[in-house]
């Protein structure tokens, strides 16, 4: 008889030799983070919603897995760890005034519609750089993503980089409440017809009209930021160009990474306030990671503090790297008869003193 | 260099996207749906063409297996994926509407739908406040009102005349309908240089 046995959707199991992968992956980043100065932290497995609720905008807590505890308040498994990392920076270190450096491997759950066959439970590697208003601490998290993602073996990737007051600067011209909540959502969903329709049948100002019609064209490397500046609508604009340019002047010193910049990117959550990033691979098509500065977000917890973070998705990377590892697994079988088991127990214990992974096997059983 | 993935839907809209790359000097002109071959590789303009069933378009270019794609608003709007929706081709024009019998009032409360488009029928009720029933159907929806399933159907509409042959007339009109080329998110950015060339020459000729 064949067992089946039934497992929701969008989970998965990991046998044996798709750990090793996972954790030999997971030991190189890891030692990249401490050499770093970053530290591991734990964060709890569920929260109250409202802690979460607190960060993201109307949607996002259909997103999350809720339940009740025993007093009947609304609990969540954790849709993603850096908000945890804020209520925990904000609890614990509401009075420390050095920059703090944190690490995690966790796995975080969303909600998903089960038959589009996305995952429910994946696993991020992150990182959180708390304390650091300045471009220095968002070189430093691409430079380190960068670092560690070379490190691992992949290659050919590419960093995106763009920034959230670019485009709230050009939806701050407009006006009328639906239309901009309309035209915000068609660039989010990079819907460029939509987009197009849209701008095309609103009465808008022409130059205003002008720079949205140009938007999904602004894509490229550091030469599309001269053009941007002439189609920065205002100061907010103008000063996330800027940045964006310093941000080059630096990260060009380091011609190892591949960077483009995309001032329309819009990351799935909603915290950010400044730089954002993604990365890709052209061997993927979903991002192996994203990040960005989220200054505000400390705030929602009275703990005002410029922060700046990032997060690899594990089982992307996995995928990238899987078909080219080698599973490294040889260990040593030592046969016993039952009458013998505990002179057999001693010289397994040798072996393995001698740094074999020993298996001890009854003699009638097989491999 | 590696081939610029491109799936199209097959059927009926796949001799019209063959002749508008045909506008744009890339000719496809080996690929038939006939050929039981599933894709077809053109080294010559770096591309590799990947039949699909229209439905099935948006799933391999969310997957990233196709790095863009020609799939009808219809399926678009029905089982939303994470794509780029990049241009219109404007081929396949028609419209997303209700139909009820020729011989009922506009006005006819409408309690049961039958209709391939399940998502779209529900918004769009959800939308006017009222709440319909939605029976999916895989074919024929034209059936629905005729044999008594449902009061109404939502479907696509290019001429009418089948809507005519089958005694149903428009009630309301959701949407246009009409091909769009869409975009893997990361593709899009990986080959951009490959894909803004493509869509400056299909702007080009449209």
């Amino acid at each position: 008889m064949t067992g089946y046995f039934r497992r929701p959707a969008g989970v998965k199991d990991y046998l044996p030799p798709k750990v090793r992968k996972k954790r030999r992956i997971e030991k190189e980043i890891v030692d990249v983070f401490e050499k770093w100065g970053y530290e591991e932290v734990v964060a709890p497995s569920f929260e109250y919603l409202e802690t979460f609720a607190k960060t993201g905008k109307p949607g996002f807590t259909e997103k999350v897995f809720k339940f009740f505890d025993r007093h009947g308040e609304a609990m969540a498994l954790r849709p993603d760890i850096t908000t945890s990392i804020a209520r925990m920076v904000a609890t614990h270190y509401s009075n420390h005034d050095a920059p703090l450096r944190f690490y995690y491997l966790a796995n975080v759950f969303r909600f998903q519609e089960p038959r589009k066959g996305r995952d429910q439970e994946f696993y991020q590697i992150g990182g959180e750089l708390i304390g650091i208003p300045g471009l220095d601490a968002d070189v430093e998290i691409i430079l380190l993503a960068s670092y560690m993602l070379e490190q691992i073996g992949i290659k050919n990737f590419l960093i995106n980089i763009g920034h959230t007051k670019f485009l709230e600067g050009l939806l701050d011209e407009l006006d009328e409440p639906v239309l901009k909540d309309r035209i915000a959502q068609a660039i989010k969903e990079k819907n460029f017809v939509w987009l197009k329709n849209l701008i095309e049948t609103s009465d808008l100002r022409t130059d205003i009209k002008r720079t949205f019609l140009a938007l999904p064209g602004f894509y490229g490397g550091a030469e599309i930021l001269d053009k941007l500046i002439e189609f920065s609508l205002n100061e907010k604009c103008t000063a996330a160009v800027s940045e964006l340019k310093r941000l080059w002047s630096m990260l060009k010193q380091f011609n190892n990474i591949q960077l483009t910049f995309d001032p329309g990117l819009a990351r799935g959550i909603d915290y950010y306030t400044g730089i954002v990033f993604e990365i890709y691979s052209p061997k993927s098509g979903f991002p192996l990671g994203g990040g960005g500065r989220y200054d505000s977000l400390l705030d929602k917890f009275n703990g005002s503090r410029p922060a700046t973070g990032f997060a690899l998705t594990e089982d992307v990377i996995l995928a990238v790297l899987e078909q080219d590892m080698e599973d490294v697994y040889d260990p040593y079988y030592l046969y016993y008869e039952p009458e013998q088991y505990i002179e057999a127990f001693h010289k397994a214990q040798e072996l393995r003193k001698n740094g074999y992974i020993v298996k001890m096997m009854p003699a009638d059983k097989d491999i | 260099m590696e081939l610029l993935k491109i799936a199209l839907s097959k059927g009926r809209i796949l001799s019209e996207t063959l002749s508008l790359f045909n506008k744009i000097q890339m000719d496809f002109s080996e690929v038939y749906e006939d050929s039981r071959k599933l894709f077809f590789d053109f080294k010559e303009h770096g591309t590799r063409v990947i039949l699909a069933k229209p439905s099935d378009v948006p799933t391999y270019v969310e997957y990233g297996v196709a790095d863009i794609g020609v799939a009808g608003k219809d399926v678009l709007l029905e089982d939303k994926k994470d794509v780029f929706e990049l241009m219109d081709l404007k081929l396949a024009n028609c419209k997303m509407v209700v139909a009820i019998p020729k011989d009922r009032s506009n006005d006819s409360p409408i309690y049961r739908v039958a209709t391939k488009y399940p998502q779209i029928a529900e918004e769009h009720f959800i939308k006017k406040g009222i709440p319909v029933e939605i029976i999916k159907l895989h074919g024929s929806v034209e059936l629905g009102p005729i044999l008594g399933l449902s009061d109404a159907i939502v479907d696509i509409v290019s001429t009418g005349s089948t809507l005519k042959k089958n005694n149903l007339k428009i009630m309301e009109e959701i949407c246009p309908i009409s091909s769009r080329l869409i975009a893997n998110p990361v593709s899009f950015r990986v080959k951009s240089h490959v894909i803004m060339d493509l869509m400056e020459k299909l702007e080009a000729v449209l």
